[in-house]
């Protein structure tokens, strides 16, 4: 054997010992999800491009989180390049709707400061496609489920189910949603519109039903105004209203009951 | 007038010949079809955005290879025409400076409609396969009227670079040193709207921001925001028509802005000694 | 028919090369019919009139004139046969595209091309291989390629800048019959070569150019007598030794 031809065989075996340790390494290794660059260099870098680069960074979010279970990094270790991959991408390209489907799911569970960030990452959707129902029931859903902001999660349903194209039981949840944030008011008068709107005699009777049990809670919290009024504080309890502001308690189940946690009186769905 | 014509046309051909001929180019459209039918499997990645994936996906291909055209076939075909003394055979001939730049310009415009004829038509193909293999709501809306408007939106702004690297061939000498250039042009091209936008967001209302914002808008004049005839997103019906004025209007200032670069390049042969 | 008139032309300063005066104040004249053989040593300014010729350089000072014209018009051109000291074509194609190329610029009718473009293909030996890119020519193939690119257009005048170029002693021996052919046509030819004695063979009167400056102009047989030197190598290598320059 020639001299080169001995150390072309010594380099080449090199070369694959060396790829052999590498690659073994690289397939028993926890998968890692790098941060993204910032939206302005990618802009600027991608120009025309851009919208595929943003499709891009949702594939590389998409595949990292289809890994199996054990391959994955604990979740503190990722999710933060993860959210601002998401954001980046959708400031990128905020029509891109899957963003913002895949952020809901992986992001919105984690804590109510990443359902907080989901939601600025749903409002560029929301901006950018007016007429999507999901983006924004997503946002209202965070505010309700993951932050426990009821009246907030009660306005954005409210507001989406007065879309000619939304189904009727978004505004009964926004009725329901006002209810249990303590605004009563703004739950009855959308109940009151879904009921002259509503053509199906099912659905009407039950907005009727709900309506009757709304303007029974109102008159109780306009109870503990009054008794605010002459003593200058909130009753403890509700029965300190009976019988000088109000005979009874109303029944409001078996759909709802009264909740008191002053200054507020919400309606919630029973436990 | 007629003989300006064909000599004008007669550098177009030439040109036009030898871009069909080099092998690298044709690797070039080979490597492009090959990618946009890349686009089936893409869309696989794609849970919801179907449409707008596949469709951004066959546009982006199509733009790379455009680009892949201008900063290395185009690009190559002027500086070494002068490096390599090509120039002079052409001018041996009764070819004014300014009907060579034109010429030039044509064969490499022409080189480059074709290239877009062909990746558009497959994408159309495939664009219409997809949309055939998945449920209406992942890909409602295809319109064939916005396909062709983005592929003319591509076109423009492809020729708008051509015309620029005219240029820079003109003033500097080296396929190298345009090609610096030529990118260089280009990232500033993508940059000056991002830095108009960033500007605009952190100066509200102040005062000091609309001088910076009119020299910003000034400097857009010779860096045109190419973004503007990027219509792609309207290829999937998810956008209203835009405004036919201001479409006319977007395609008249890059049909002047490459008229002038042209003229610009015309009068800087024009005057120079060729080496 | 060709005419320079006191030019004067300085190659400005560029990164890494100083500016250099290549023409100082050069006057000379061409007739119709007649071959002016240009002989100068390297730098001398022989390529810097064939371009200011060509109009690929202009003059700083001077008039240059061709048939009457400055050479910026571009109808002059048609009556121009050029031959580039090294043949240098678009990599992808072959003789015949661009005989249609130089037909097509110059407004030569295809029935004409077509019996021009074989007669010279043919006398040139290049008619079996004109469907060849011209990349894979041999060099000598090349010159002679652009011999016939510079003589389908049937031109009065011809610049010939080295024209002996890559050639071996068969082609070379080709080309000098060639140009005498021409010659005897009455076709006006501006010969540029550092074979001398191809000069001396081919041409009716000498234009000796150095560092810019014009040392003779007139025939061969004058030259040496000037220098007192036999032959005109001798007669060159004496002008430029007294001379006390060389090359820039």
């Amino acid at each position: 054997m020639t001299l080169p031809r001995a150390v072309s065989i010594l380099v080449l075996a090199g070369y694959l010992a060396f790829f052999v340790m590498t690659e073994r390494h690289f397939s028993t290794a926890k998968l890692h999800f790098s941060a993204p660059l910032p939206a302005p260099v990618l802009n600027v870098a991608l120009g025309f491009l851009r919208h595929l680069g943003a499709e891009m960074l949702f594939v590389k979010a998409a595949v990292f989180l289809g890994a199996p279970p054990a391959m994955l990094p604990p979740e503190e270790e990722y999710v933060e390049n993860l959210t601002l991959n998401f954001e980046v991408l959708t400031d990128i390209y905020p029509e891109f709707r899957d963003a913002g489907f895949l952020a809901q799911s992986s992001l919105a569970h984690i804590s109510p400061e990443y359902a907080g960030r989901v939601i600025g990452i749903l409002d560029k959707g929301i901006d950018a496609l007016p007429d999507d129902l999901y983006l924004p029931f997503f946002k209202g859903f965070n505010h309700y489920y993951y932050r426990g902001e009821n009246a907030h999660a009660a306005e954005i349903f409210a507001e989406l189910g007065q879309r000619p194209d939304a189904p009727s039981w978004i505004g009964h949840l926004a009725a329901v949603l006002s209810g249990q944030g303590g605004d009563l008011y703004a739950g009855l008068v959308t109940l009151q519109i879904m009921h002259a709107m509503e053509e199906e005699e099912f659905h009407k009777a039950r907005y009727a039903r709900d309506i009757d049990t709304f303007q029974r809670a109102i008159e109780v919290y306009e109870a503990t105004r009054s008794f605010f009024n002459t003593f200058g504080r909130y009753p403890e309890e509700l029965d300190e209203l009976i019988p000088g502001f109000i005979p009874g308690l109303p029944d409001v189940g078996p759909d709802f009951e009264l909740l008191w946690i002053p200054p507020k009186l919400r309606l919630v769905r029973p436990e | 007038m007629n003989s300006k014509l064909n000599r004008i046309l007669s550098v177009a051909h030439l040109v036009l010949l030898d871009g069909l001929r080099r092998h690298a180019l044709i690797g070039l459209v080979v490597l492009a079809l090959a990618l946009q039918c890349g686009g089936l499997l893409f869309f696989g990645f794609i849970p919801r955005d179907i449409g707008r994936a596949s469709s951004d996906f066959i546009f982006s291909v199509s733009w790379l290879a455009g680009l892949l055209f201008l900063f290395f076939h185009a690009v190559q075909a002027l500086a070494w025409g002068e490096e390599r003394r090509v120039i002079h055979t052409l001018l041996a001939r009764p070819i004014s400076r300014a009907e060579y730049v034109v010429g030039v310009y044509s064969g490499l415009a022409l080189l480059l409609l074709m290239l877009n004829l062909i990746l558009g038509g497959l994408g159309w193909g495939v664009l219409g396969l997809i949309q055939s293999m998945v449920k209406e709501s992942y890909f409602g809306v295809f319109s064939p009227g916005f396909f062709l408007l983005t592929w003319s939106g591509i076109y423009m702004v492809q020729l708008a670079v051509l015309s620029v690297i005219m240029l820079f061939s003109g003033l500097v000498r080296g396929s190298f040193t345009v090609l610096l250039m030529a990118v260089s042009y280009y990232m500033t091209c993508n940059g000056l709207p991002v830095v108009r936008q960033s500007l605009a967001t952190r100066t509200i209302g102040a005062d000091q921001s609309l001088f910076m914002d009119n020299v910003l808008r000034g400097l857009t004049a010779l860096f045109p925001d190419f973004g503007r005839l990027d219509y792609k997103l309207y290829v999937i019906g998810q956008e209203a028509f835009p405004d036919p004025g201001l479409l006319l209007s977007q395609y008249g200032l890059l049909g002047f802005y490459i008229v002038l670069a042209l003229f610009l390049a015309c009068a800087v042969y024009g005057r120079r000694d060729l080496k | 028919m060709l005419q320079f008139q006191d030019v004067w032309k300085t190659y400005t300063k560029e990164l890494g090369s100083p500016a250099h005066t290549a023409l100082k104040g050069l006057t000379f004249s061409l007739g119709e019919g007649e071959t002016l053989g240009l002989i100068g040593a390297n730098g001398a300014g022989k390529s810097t009139c064939i371009r200011l010729l060509m109009d690929f350089i202009r003059p700083d000072r001077g008039e240059i004139e061709l048939f009457g014209q400055r050479p910026d018009a571009p109808e002059v051109r048609k009556k121009i046969g050029y031959l580039p000291e090294v043949a240098n074509f678009p990599a992808n194609l072959n003789v015949l595209d661009m005989l249609r190329f130089v037909a097509r610029s110059c407004g030569i009718g295809k029935a004409e091309l077509q019996e021009r473009s074989e007669k010279w293909l043919r006398l040139l030996d290049l008619w079996e291989s004109r469907k060849r890119p011209l990349r894979n020519y041999s060099k000598g193939m090349q010159q002679r390629a652009n011999f016939v690119l510079a003589l389908v257009s049937d031109p009065d005048l011809l610049i010939l800048d080295e024209p002996m170029s890559g050639l071996d002693p068969l082609g070379r021996a080709k080309i000098i019959q060639l140009v005498r052919d021409l010659k005897e046509a009455g076709k006006t030819i501006l010969f540029c070569s550092h074979i001398l004695e191809d000069v001396d063979r081919l041409t009716d009167r000498i234009l000796v150019l150095h560092l810019g400056e014009k040392r003779f102009e007139g025939v061969p047989a004058d030259f040496c007598r000037q220098q007192g030197r036999a032959d005109i190598v001798e007669s060159f290598v004496s002008l430029v030794e007294e001379g006390g320059g060389d090359e820039q």
